[in-house]
């Protein structure tokens, strides 16, 4: 069977018409001005799959840009049955091996991810210098508090560092902490990089006794001595530029840093280490820690409720405190070779209540 | 064996081929956009370079010159290739400079802006450089008949005109557009090649001057007009409260009362119905300037001894972008291969050509073929198609 079709060479551009054959050796065509030539069944390869009534443009390993291209149906159903590659469809060793190549890409870029958003984070929370905490620290506490005022009302300050003191009496090894109250009219607790610690005005309001504030003060420690801030603001960075890997690294997916929100929603074991922590503390400065277990239990009567207004974007925060009930179940009282010692007068926590008035 | 002639054309007189494009469409970009789509979703966008061939596979076959379709021969690896090496030298510095100023002076110390600007200039340099190389990536993958297209020239001298064009437009207010336009054409145009054939690009940049000032003067009266409505619709709406609002907005900061919210809130209704005609009246007249300056490079552009004529219009081009903007919208994107596609066929409707090419003398491209493409035309997303 000889049949027409025509011919680029690669080398000009120039239309050829030939006429092919197929014999057993491959694929043979002559024409004016061309040899015979023949191109082996297993090199040939096709711009795309055969369809019926349509041109079957042929490429050739041998050839680098030369094209022959069939227009008989006959010839090319006959051609396709000698030299299967040009069956088309998916194939293990065409497009399975493109996709092989982009899932071990978009996998490998996974493990790492995992990897530095798994393991590095702790780590370099405890590498970071202290001159970038604090002003770290100082610049989420800004934005964090949003303007609201910060609670300076003298007596309660001092009433303030009388607990801070009377939690580092059992624990001589605390870093300088600073705590700050601001007028913030939700109930929350915060533990921010370099040692900082911010307490709403409305928690303090809510409390019934100084043990509820101090329980919180000492998981907020927890927090700190286990710089779980830091951890935080290293992963939302490594998660940065993991993204930006992926996508190419331009435009807005390098946003200026990951939001207040992020860094300071902990994961279920960072809460759950804070506890300890805070436990800890708490038993070897004598405080009652039923007093953490009373604020838990406040909060518990507040969940649930939507809250509205400026601070709904903190108070979500609170949401991401996880399993509140199983967290109340880890707090038991002091042992009974431990005496509880109050943690101020009755002046001084009449003071602090009245911090931010 | 008798010598058919070739299929579209009967043998002139003159040596050579008339051209004619043609966009022949076909079904099966459909499929590719879906399966593009899940498989961008499910490698988290790293497919996004084999899509992007897909499409321009498809889009490229669909195009038809005297009956012989476009091929494409681009591959996906050598785009991701490209992206992974800009952003081995570009990238990475730049996003672990962003993040250790981030980390170790805060998000909000002055530094991080600092950076920002830095690697905003750097980009814009490099701006041009991005659509050069993309070109002529794009073309040295580009098969007629078995031969390559090719871009020659020089990115780093097409980079520097472009940004020296984008600091001249803030200089002159625009005035400098037609003629550094007509620069950036003449070097994209100019080192066009089809094999060993090149492309020429021969005219002036003062028949576009007249469409510019046109457009630019109606412009300034839109604005003005813009402004003296701006202010009689907030007298109007005000009245006496007007020297009062000033007031609350300049003055101490008490709680707002309600008349005074209200009041402070149609200023801003304004404002913001001012922008959105704006965003709306803008691109409208300046498509007038686009067809114009569209239809003249277009004639200035020759192969061999073919001139191209391009029938665009300023309505055409209007409803041609303002469909691509709808469908990008309606689709959240999806669509990008039919917004594509839609350009293309726009240009092989409209895109004639008067004299010949001797076609048949035409040799391949003996330019090397880089192994990777695109790199930064991805980062910056440029790439066009």
């Amino acid at each position: 069977m000889k049949v027409q079709a025509l011919y680029f060479d690669g080398q000009t551009a120039a239309d050829r018409q030939v006429s092919v054959s197929l014999d057993a050796a491959g694929l043979q065509f002559s024409g004016d001005g061309i040899t015979t030539q023949t191109w082996r069944y297993d090199g040939l390869g096709m711009v795309e799959r055969y369809h019926r009534a349509h041109p079957f443009r042929l490429t050739h390993t041998d050839q680098q840009g030369a094209r022959l291209i069939l227009s008989d149906d006959a010839l090319a159903q006959e051609l396709i049955a000698r030299a299967p590659q040009l069956k088309g469809g998916f194939s293990l060793k065409g497009q399975g091996r493109t996709l092989a190549w982009v899932c071990g890409i978009a996998g490998s870029f996974m493990l790492a991810g995992y990897l530095v958003l798994q393991m590095a984070p702790q780590t370099l929370a405890f590498v970071l210098p202290d001159s970038w905490r604090e002003r770290v620290g100082d610049q989420v506490e800004t934005s964090l508090t949003e303007g609201a005022p910060l609670c300076t009302g003298p007596a309660g300050m001092s009433a303030l560092s009388a607990m801070v003191a009377r939690l580092a009496d059992g624990n001589p090894d605390l870093p300088p902490l600073s705590v700050h109250v601001y007028n913030i009219p939700i109930m929350n607790a915060f533990a921010m990089p370099g040692e900082r610690i911010v307490i709403t005005g409305e928690l303090i309001r809510r409390a019934n006794r100084p043990e509820q504030v101090a329980g919180v003060l000492a998981h907020e420690v927890g927090h700190v001595l286990k710089r779980h801030s830091e951890a935080q603001l290293v992963r939302a960075t490594g998660l940065q530029i993991l993204l930006s890997v992926m996508t190419g690294g331009g435009g807005d997916t390098i946003s200026t840093v990951a939001s207040v929100a992020t860094m300071l929603s902990y994961t279920r074991e960072a809460e759950a280490e804070a506890d300890d922590a805070g436990l800890a503390l708490l038993e070897r400065s004598a405080i009652d820690p039923m007093g953490l277990k009373e604020f838990f239990e406040i909060i518990l009567a507040e969940e649930g409720k939507p809250s509205t207004g400026a601070w709904r974007k903190i108070s979500s925060a609170i949401a991401t405190h996880p399993g509140t009930e199983d967290r109340i179940k880890k707090i038991h009282p002091l042992p009974d070779n431990i005496a509880a010692r109050p943690v101020m007068t009755g002046d001084q926590w009449q003071a602090l209540k009245k911090i931010c008035s | 064996m008798n010598a058919v002639s070739p299929p579209s054309s009967p043998t002139p007189a003159l040596a050579g081929e008339a051209l004619r494009f043609d966009y022949v469409p076909r079904p099966g970009l459909f499929k590719i956009t879906l399966l593009n789509l899940v498989l961008n979703i499910l490698t988290l966008t790293i497919y996004r370079f084999w899509a992007r061939t897909n499409v321009r596979k498809h889009i490229w076959s669909c195009v038809h010159i005297n009956g012989q379709p476009l091929e494409y021969t681009g591959q996906g690896i050598e785009l991701f290739k490209g992206a992974l090496v800009v952003f081995a030298v570009l990238g990475l510095p730049a996003v672990l400079a962003i993040s250790f100023v981030n980390i170790a002076y805060g998000p909000e110390h002055p530094a991080v802006g600092g950076i920002q600007l830095l690697l905003f200039l750097i980009v814009s340099i490099l701006w041009g450089a991005a659509i050069f190389r993309a070109r002529r990536y794009q073309l040295s993958r580009t098969l007629w008949r078995g031969i390559r297209g090719g871009l020659e020239g020089s990115a780093v001298t097409y980079s520097l005109t472009y940004f020296g064009a984008m600091m001249a437009r803030g200089m002159t207010l625009g005035w400098s557009t037609p003629v550094m336009n007509f620069n950036l054409q003449e070097q994209i145009i100019g080192g066009m090649r089809f094999g060993d054939l090149p492309f020429s690009f021969k005219g002036k940049a003062g028949p576009l001057y007249p469409t510019f000032a046109l457009c630019w003067f109606i412009m300034l009266g839109v604005i003005i007009v813009g402004i003296v409505l701006l202010g009689a619709g907030i007298g109007a709406a005000l009245g006496d409260n007007l020297t009062q609002i000033f007031g609350d907005i300049l003055g101490e900061q008490e709680q707002p009362s309600d008349e005074q919210a209200k009041n402070i809130a149609i200023v801003i209704g304004l404002l913001v119905l001012m922008f959105l005609a704006y965003l709306l009246i803008y691109p409208m007249i300046w498509a007038i300037y686009t067809a114009r300056e569209m239809v003249l490079f277009t004639g200035y552009t020759r192969l061999g001894t073919a001139q191209f004529n391009l029938r665009a219009t300023a309505g055409s081009i209007i409803m041609l972008v303002l469909g691509n903007f709808l469908l990008w919208l309606v689709t959240l994107g999806i669509a990008a291969p039919f917004i594509q596609q839609r350009l293309i066929r726009y240009f092989c409707d409209r895109l004639d050509v008067t004299g010949t090419v001797d076609i048949d003398k035409v040799l391949q491209s003996k330019a090397p073929l880089d192994s990777m493409g695109e790199g930064l035309a991805d980062a910056f997303d440029v790439g066009g198609l």
